[in-house]
């Protein structure tokens, strides 16, 4: 058991995997006990992980999974085509556009948000965010357009005109 | 060389994608490069709204992961080798205490040497695993602490499970020693840890498409399908001669709700 190598890995990754938890969860004590699952269940398992270089995502699924355990949702069928028009904040005032940002952001539905954040937060290709997320490179790609669309809408309407048709 | 709708495209899909056909676009499309520009500003502050709402990470966050590790971790099973088509057969024939509900279908595909080279062939077509085993092996080694559980779970919440798909548990499955939810395919899905007689089984009842099909055996773990009313059941085990114990056995406990 590579013990150093696995505690090189906590260092690396905790601070990534708790932004993405905290962007899953929302919440920022959740998020902190999520990594800790995570990373738990990741020890368990080391030995498993035959490619180091596949690491990074492997810890992402993990923490993806331990959410999804933590939220124990009832329903099955969960907002999957939720769309993005009742998206809105008011218009934001001079130095508060990252904050508009961030309240836009949170009120992104959980398909569309998700991709996002493991795309700008952690910097995955669209072949992997599909592979973690079980859904074709495609849908990922058409997730991302969208959903910086519908930001890009909201903030900096202008710009957005310019971008092509999402629909 | 790419158009401007498809540099648009594909700028907005990954703003900082800088592959040699996008290079090449913005190189003679003045607009289009003032576009990029312009997105990749978005994109910072896009990023710095990210970060910043999250805080920062607890300094001793690192530490606290580091010492719950105190036990040491579970060895891991080395992945059993993907056995050939051929091989399966020849397991199925040999039967080995693990008769499924193929075996009658086996039997007389054995008993002539012509029939039996067309059966081989006719069987290993019709037995394909459905393209979903890889995604549900793919599942469970993503979520290796699934095996560490041993909880008591009440055989209402198992059935409750199951009911969801259109199934009835009408014979115990063994110990359920986990039921929680997982994503698998973007769908929320039950995920079972089930202790069966024939060996220990990673159990997921997928909602959407009733699957069915052979064995699929990768990453160190089997996987088939039980299609279901509402859905599939997903039977995931350490070899494939338990995938196909266990299946045998969940056929005969599990019924569909009339």
């Amino acid at each position: 058991m590579d013990q150093r190598g696995f505690e090189a890995m906590v260092r690396t990754y905790s601070s990534d995997l708790y932004r993405f938890a905290y962007w899953l969860s929302r919440d920022k004590h959740l998020a902190q006990d999520l990594v800790q699952e995570a990373f738990s269940a990741a020890w368990k398992a080391y030995d498993s992980l035959r490619d180091k270089e596949a690491a990074k995502s492997w810890l992402f699924s993990i923490l993806r999974n331990e959410y999804a355990r933590s939220f124990q949702r009832k329903r099955l069928d969960i907002q999957d085509d939720v769309e993005l028009d009742e998206l809105s904040v008011s218009v934001p005032a001079q130095g508060q556009e990252r904050v508009e940002l961030e309240n836009l952001l949170q009120a992104l539905p959980e398909n569309y948000r998700e991709p996002l954040m493991l795309q700008v937060l952690g910097g995955f290709s669209g072949r992997e965010i599909a592979q973690m997320l079980s859904i074709t490179e495609q849908n990922v790609m058409v997730r991302l357009t969208r959903a910086r669309h519908a930001l890009r809408r909201l903030v900096d309407p202008e710009q957005a005109d310019a971008d092509v048709d999402v629909a | 060389m790419i158009d401007c709708k498809k540099f648009r495209a594909q700028k907005l899909a990954d703003p900082m994608c800088r592959d040699a056909a996008v290079k090449a676009h913005a190189a003679h499309c003045p607009p289009c490069a003032q576009y990029a520009v312009k997105l990749e500003q978005f994109e910072q502050k896009l990023r710095c709204a990210a970060v910043d709402a999250c805080g920062d990470m607890p300094p001793d966050l690192c530490e606290r992961i580091l010492a719950q590790l105190g036990q040491p971790p579970a060895t891991g099973s080395e992945p059993a080798p993907r056995k050939s088509w051929f091989a399966a057969l020849l397991d199925k024939f040999g039967g080995g205490g693990t008769g499924t509900w193929f075996a009658p279908t086996m039997g007389a595909m054995a008993m002539t040497l012509v029939l039996g080279i067309a059966g081989l062939i006719a069987f290993n077509l019709s037995n394909e695993p459905s393209p979903m085993a890889r995604s549900v092996i793919a599942h469970v080694v993503s979520e290796p602490g699934i095996f560490e559980f041993n909880e008591d779970v009440p055989a209402s919440a198992v059935q409750a499970a199951f009911a969801q798909l259109g199934g009835r548990v009408e014979e115990s499955l063994g110990q359920v020693r986990h039921l929680g939810v997982c994503y698998v395919e973007g769908k929320l899905a039950h995920h079972l840890l089930v202790q069966t007689p024939d060996g220990e089984a990673s159990l997921v009842l997928l909602p959407g498409e009733a699957l069915e099909g052979g064995v699929l055996s990768e990453k160190g773990f089997s996987a088939t399908f039980i299609p279901l009313p509402k859905g599939s059941l997903g039977i995931i085990t350490r070899s494939e001669r338990e995938a196909h114990a266990v299946k045998a056995r969940l056929e005969r406990s599990v019924r569909v709700e009339s």
